[in-house]
């Protein structure tokens, strides 16, 4: 078990004041509090933070650590001095969250105490925990419903409230048609078994759109970026085109410029009311000049040909 | 097995599966921190999309200590956060599609 500095966690002196822990704390929790971090490590940082905190803030817990401490170096291996006797209590008011091997030898758990990941209930009745999932869909697979298998790991507690082997879990679902990114769906009673015949808990899978190599999203419509040539794009072209589900021929106007958006209707996702559209955006791309013949023929429009784009800012910036 | 995003869930079911009173329920719904899926009137029922907000708005008043406006104000700025960071990622990508030949 690694000994764990709780001054060095908050960044405080060992001869820190309490309002000076409490500081501290605030601080870090607004730094690294899972629902508004985007710390890659921010949900343990938060719980480590948040553990120092709830010891060094009362006195009698934090005299009880200090003595430990004169044993024990940060990140090092540690076990308790065998005279050593833990004073302090801790019960589910005191701490919302689950609770480090340090802490938990050095300090008495109350077993009824509630991990916030843990049971929710008392009286070894335990409604089984809530689960959480993210699941990522493809696009193609919101066009129609499509069966997933998901697996995961449960929780589990026994009657005094101690942790079990994790249980796995199989299960086949199908997503609805027309799901969208971020989207809950609830699958009752699959979530971590109950404690003493007490019913589980739910499990909760938030959907998750995996990014598209070609189309990128607009609520429930697609864009594609379409590359065409100068020529398509003076002179007009009738195209082929990839959708979702496969492919359209699409008619260039004559006269288009890069960045113009074309409408195909219907060819996005399902949305909740209606289904979107397919807007493709057109991008002229410049062919490099591999020949001479070919770099004559640009030659020849560019003596032959009166187009200015560039005329506005003439008007503007000479004379 | 067939799963559903528009499941509905009442006010009993919520503060039950969330643990929170019935008073902190209407006051989460007082400062708009989450909304009835039809209207303030008669009995409130909830889209389950919710459920993850109450849980989100609960664990950021008591870690925070902070009272219920301010929570609904911090959950406002975190999703338009979220949405800003959402469409700029898009954004970018678009922008890299028609840089690249």
């Amino acid at each position: 078990m690694e000994f764990k500095d709780y001054y060095k966690i908050l960044g405080v002196d060992a001869s820190a004041d309490t309002q000076a822990i409490k500081i501290a704390y605030r601080r870090l929790a607004r730094t690294y509090h899972p629902d508004v971090s985007d710390h890659h490590d921010a949900e343990d940082k938060f719980k480590e933070v948040t553990e120092a905190y709830n010891v060094l803030k009362d006195p009698e817990k934090r005299a009880n650590y200090d003595e430990l401490r004169e044993h024990g170096q940060h990140g090092q291996q540690f076990k308790p001095p065998p005279q050593w006797q833990s004073s302090g209590k801790f019960t589910a008011d005191d701490f919302d969250g689950s609770f480090s091997d340090f802490f938990e030898s050095l300090f008495e758990v109350n077993s009824e105490s509630v991990p916030r990941s843990g049971p929710q209930t008392q009286n070894h009745h335990m409604r089984g925990a809530d689960i959480e999932l993210k699941m990522p869909v493809f696009l193609e697979e919101t066009i129609s419903e499509t069966a997933k298998t998901i697996s995961y790991s449960l929780p589990r507690f026994d009657l005094n409230g101690n942790p079990l082997e994790n249980l796995e879990k199989t299960l086949k679902v199908s997503i609805p048609k027309g799901i969208s990114d971020g989207e809950v769906v609830r699958l009752k009673q699959q979530g971590s078994p109950g404690v003493n015949g007490a019913p589980s808990g739910d499990l909760f899978i938030r959907i998750r759109l995996v990014p598209h190599p070609l189309f990128d999203l607009e609520g429930h419509h697609l864009v594609l970026t379409l590359p065409i040539t100068p020529w398509e794009a003076v002179l007009g072209a009738n195209i082929v085109v990839p959708t979702l589900t496969g492919t359209i021929r699409l008619t260039v106007p004559q006269n288009s410029q890069s960045g113009r958006r074309l409408r195909v209707k219907g060819k996005g996702l399902f949305g909740k009311l209606a289904k979107g559209d397919l807007y493709v955006v057109l991008n002229v791309v410049v062919p490099e000049i591999t020949d001479v013949d070919e770099e004559n023929r640009w030659k020849e429009m560019a003596e032959k040909s009166s187009f200015d784009p560039r005329m506005n800012l003439r008007t503007k910036y000479e004379n | 097995m067939k799963i559903s995003s528009e499941e509905c869930i009442c006010s009993e079911d919520l503060c039950d599966l969330v643990s929170i009173s019935a008073n902190q329920l209407s006051e989460l719904v007082e400062y708009g921190v989450i909304d009835p899926s039809e209207g303030l009137s008669g009995e409130w029922n909830f889209s389950i999309q919710v459920i993850s907000t109450v849980k989100r708005a609960i664990r950021l008043q008591q870690d925070f200590d902070i009272d219920t406006a301010s929570t609904a104000l911090v959950i406002d700025l975190l999703d338009e956060l979220e949405q800003l960071r959402t469409d700029n990622k898009m954004l970018k990508n678009r922008l890299n599609r028609f840089l690249q030949k």
